[in-house]
């Protein structure tokens, strides 16, 4: 019988210790959900109160001012940034529960 | 979870995949992605909070009128707002993924103070009583590793891995002795 390095051996069984689950950052994802609304409020403000003053407000019927295309662009990118931060953590999180917290 | 709960899981897990033999003893990872996603996102959403602040300057809102629009005062407050949203919520994030990090498992945490340590003082007037010289306990290099691992995750990690090597060294020699025979 020679040794064979190379050869198939049993596996060692592998035990995975349960950690405590972290509590989730429950003031950081308000924060996030308040972010989403300042973006939703950036892209509605133009039009909602866009009818006064001089410059360079918005006028209803009218071609879209500088304001309002910066607002409009800046507000969706905060919109979409929040909500798929938002989402991410969610996914993540339920992949996380999924993998290690099948039996409880 | 609790101490409790941990070491019923431990065993639970030993019987489910063997009930005798060594195992390796792993945590299980600590969920960062969500909170490191997060901050990712809100530091995104303060750079547009910053650009929205700049915004009424670099493109020249007012035109030269007298006074400042509106939109111009709309994109101040709510960009300040996000930025100050944004910064709150991204310290928010990091201190989650920080104490995340720096989770240990419940086997790791500090060890409890011995008993005998606690009641040492009170002993101290009995030494003027000559007393017999203790006996060595053979139980002693035990306790004393369990007073470093109160949980048993050490042992239970090294295990496996000297019952491997010693395997395989067991291994080695046979061979060895096989082919020492054959060649005499």
């Amino acid at each position: 019988m020679s040794f064979d390095p190379h050869s198939p051996t049993e596996p060692i069984p592998v035990v995975t210790v349960a950690i405590r689950r972290p509590n989730p950052p429950i003031a950081a994802l308000l924060g996030l959900g308040l972010l989403a609304s300042a973006g939703a409020w950036l892209m509605a403000a133009p039009f909602v109160l866009g009818d006064h003053g001089p410059g360079g407000d918005q006028r209803r019927g009218a071609a879209w001012t500088d304001a309002t295309r910066v607002d409009v662009s800046l507000g969706a990118a905060v919109l979409a940034i929040s909500v798929a931060a938002l989402l991410g953590y969610l996914a993540a999180a339920i992949t996380w529960l999924a993998r290690y917290r099948q039996a409880e | 979870m609790t101490e409790i709960a941990y070491q019923e899981h431990r065993q639970r897990a030993r019987i489910q995949y063997c009930a005798d033999c060594p195992a390796v003893v792993i945590a299980e990872p600590v969920p960062v992605l969500g909170p490191f996603i997060g901050l990712v996102g809100a530091v995104l959403c303060s750079l547009v909070g910053a650009l929205l602040l700049l915004a009424p300057f670099a493109f020249d809102y007012r035109q030269g009128a007298r006074t400042m629009p509106r939109s111009s005062i709309v994109d101040l407050a709510t960009g300040g707002g996000v930025l100050l949203i944004g910064l709150l919520t991204t310290l928010l994030f990091g201190g989650s993924l920080r104490r995340r990090l720096r989770a240990t498992i419940p086997a790791a945490a500090a060890p409890e103070p011995l008993p005998e340590a606690a009641s040492e003082p009170a002993s101290v007037p009995e030494q003027s009583q000559p007393q017999p010289e203790p006996q060595p306990q053979p139980v002693a290099s035990v306790a004393s590793s369990a007073v470093g691992d109160p949980g048993g995750a050490l042992r239970d990690l090294l295990t496996p891995l000297v019952a491997a090597l010693a395997a395989d060294l067991r291994a080695r020699d046979d061979s060895g002795v096989e082919s020492e025979g054959r060649q005499s």
